[in-house]
């Protein structure tokens, strides 16, 4: 595998007595970076292998000065650092790094699931900016990642800031407060930034990004970039990663779903659920829901007499958008319609289990991609039970859904009654559209997340130990 | 070779690899060489959100910038001898030509502080039409399902979302 017309003599140039960077250049001089860090590991452990221990001490400090004079003290850093793994002198770490990962939150939720799947082959830190404990995670996602390390970067430009800490709000006549976490990240083997924050250059061995959709365009300290891997959540992330920061993200891992049924999906009840937060703008429209269901059964009495509509998800005090909803519909007098807000997951399990038909209309009426759903992990887990999804037609929700098979996409509330009213009379429809929808949810279960991270990583990770040149 | 001079040696490079890392003053020192790129903004290419968000920090850079007056106090030099020396003649011309320029870049100045404002006042009109204008698309297109609701109306197609 290794080319020894090239890494006989470089062995050669970096034993000599006076090293002699220049011979060491003109023959790394055609490859590229990591291919020429590649060449300079592989000739380090076949010198660690044989009997000269000053040869090998002096050829190190030589490849340790030339990575520094082309990539500055960061590769220099990388280079030992991955020689030590290389030889197993001690375990790889990894480092997680996410600026918001104190919100509880899907995307978190992602690359907390990514660290677990890893963490038995690394020494792992979690990185944040606010304190976090190993129980808050176990509540929130029920993932145990105590024996992580934790550490908080403390970012002093943010102190006012309260729980939100946004990049955005550094601009080109500042100093970038997150170079904090540059700098860090030099410290790790593999280092994964989860929080789609552009602002840190990655210093690691191994850098990747995780994206689960780009905020903001290229501008100021903008190194997305500059990481090995870019990992998206969805073909409609990539897309827009494509259109806004002008290249091609490299590894699609879906989102986890987990939310599998802990017995078999039951005889479904005449049930509609949504699952999605009650955000203050309304973006998940719930207030279009309701305005559906009473359309429904205005105009088809009979047929919906027995339903009833389930709108569950999580809501801050004080939400004007919720309050408004329960005066709505309380208003309406239908005793049909019931709201479950910040339920807990055994309540949320049940009525997964229990309901037949699933509506999500996040994107209804948009016109800001970034207000779409850039992947829908609610439609998946109701998928996994068995229910049958009728989804907005756009973002990542078509990726999820095939319309006809594993349920339905619509683009008007008119489109959503027509097709719920066909389930609703058609219960051989239902049935068939509900056992393809659990067939379709396993490609995006956690075993199949799991095992895709597994593969990347520990892929990049068997290179980055014993590389194979070309 | 003996697993223990292997990892003597590593450490012992690795403590100059330390002293060099922890030494470099910023970023691009440690990734060795310039890490900051410009990027070419396509304003066509911006949503309006977008749009809105970028507008906001050119206002802020105008209004930063708007006193085109020198600062004495930014002339600086890094020579540790003859450095007061040359900072005190810069200063010493920059106030005899301060009697000259005073008046221009007063007017200067002012010019570029009008100029903010109207900049400012666009902004804002824009900002609220377009804000009168997202109400009214809403509520159409509200209507518009409110209508095809209460009979069995045309379906309208919603906006695409590829």
């Amino acid at each position: 595998m290794t080319d020894p017309s090239i890494l006989n003599p470089l062995e050669n140039a970096l034993t000599s007595r006076i090293p002699r960077s220049g011979e060491v250049d003109r023959l790394l001089q055609p490859e590229s970076a990591s291919i020429r860090e590649d060449y300079l590991i592989t000739a380090l452990k076949t010198l660690a292998r044989g009997d000269d221990s000053a040869g090998f001490r002096r050829a190190l400090r030589a490849a340790a000065q030339w990575s520094r004079s082309r990539g500055g003290p960061g590769a220099a850093n990388t280079l030992v650092s991955r020689l030590e793994v290389a030889l197993e002198l001690r375990r790889p770490t990894l480092a997680l790094y996410d600026h918001c990962l104190h919100i509880i939150g899907g995307g978190q939720k992602y690359g907390l699931m990514l660290l677990d799947a890893l963490k038995e082959d690394f020494d792992t830190t979690i990185l944040t900016h606010r304190p976090m404990e190993p129980a808050a995670i176990r509540d929130w996602y029920g993932l145990e990642l105590s024996r992580c390390r934790y550490h908080t970067i403390d970012l002093p430009e943010y102190a006012d800031s309260g729980a939100h800490i946004d990049p955005a709000r550094i601009n080109r006549r500042m100093p970038n407060p997150f170079h904090r976490v540059s700098r860090m990240s030099g410290d790790f083997d593999l280092f994964i930034n989860n929080s789609m924050n552009e602002m840190v250059f990655p210093l690691a061995g191994i850098s990747t990004m995780v994206c689960h959709f780009p905020e903001r365009r290229p501008g100021a300290y903008f190194y997305s970039d500059r990481y090995d891997y870019v990992i998206y959540n969805s073909e409609y992330t990539a897309g827009w990663i494509e259109r806004k920061w002008k290249f091609r993200p490299h590894v699609h891992i879906y989102p986890p779903v987990d939310m599998p049924p802990e017995e078999k999906p039951l005889e479904k009840d005449p049930l509609i659920l949504s699952v999605a937060r009650f955000e203050q703008g309304g973006s998940k429209k719930q207030k279009e829901m309701v305005q559906a269901f009473l359309t429904l059964r205005r105009r088809f009495p009979e047929e919906t007499r027995d339903w009833h509509l389930v709108l569950a998800g999580g809501s801050p005090d004080g939400n004007p958008y919720l309050d408004e909803l329960r005066a709505e519909i309380r208003n309406t007098g239908d005793t049909h319609i019931r709201l479950r807000v910040n339920i807990n997951s055994d309540e949320l399990r049940s009525l997964y289990l229990r309901a037949s038909i699933f509506w999500h209309l996040c994107g209804l009426h948009q016109t800001d991609p970034a207000l779409v759903e850039h992947f829908g992990m609610t439609i998946g887990e109701a998928m996994q039970n068995g229910i049958v999804p009728v989804v907005f037609d756009g973002g990542g929700q078509r990726e999820i859904v095939e319309p006809g098979k594993t349920g339905f996409r619509v683009r008007t509330l008119e489109e959503l009654i027509r097709h719920t009213r066909r389930l609703i009379r058609e219960p051989e429809t239902r049935r068939s559209c509900g056992l393809a929808a659990l067939e379709a949810s396993k490609r995006f279960d956690r075993p199949r997340f799991t095992s895709e991270v597994r593969e990347f990583f520990l892929g990049r990770l068997h290179h980055y130990i014993d590389p194979k040149i070309p | 070779m003996d697993i223990e001079k292997i990892k003597d040696s590593i450490q012992d490079v690795k403590k100059d690899v330390s002293i060099w890392y922890r030494s470099a003053p910023d970023v691009t020192d440690l990734a060795g060489g310039e890490i900051d790129h410009p990027h070419p903004v396509n304003l066509w290419e911006f949503s309006d959100r977008e749009l809105d968000a970028w507008m906001g920090d050119q206002l802020t850079l105008l209004n930063e910038s708007l006193d085109p007056r020198p600062d004495p106090g930014e002339i600086t030099s890094h020579r540790r001898i003859i450095g007061p020396v040359i900072v005190r003649i810069k200063r010493l011309i920059l106030k005899i030509l301060n009697v000259y320029t005073h008046s221009i870049l007063e007017r200067q100045r002012r010019f570029n502080s009008e100029s903010v404002a109207m900049h400012l006042s666009s902004f804002i009109r824009i900002r609220r039409i377009q804000s009168q204008m997202d109400d009214i698309l809403r509520r159409m297109a509200e209507q518009h399902e409110a209508d095809s609701l209460r009979g069995e109306g045309n379906e309208k197609e919603g906006p695409s979302h590829d």
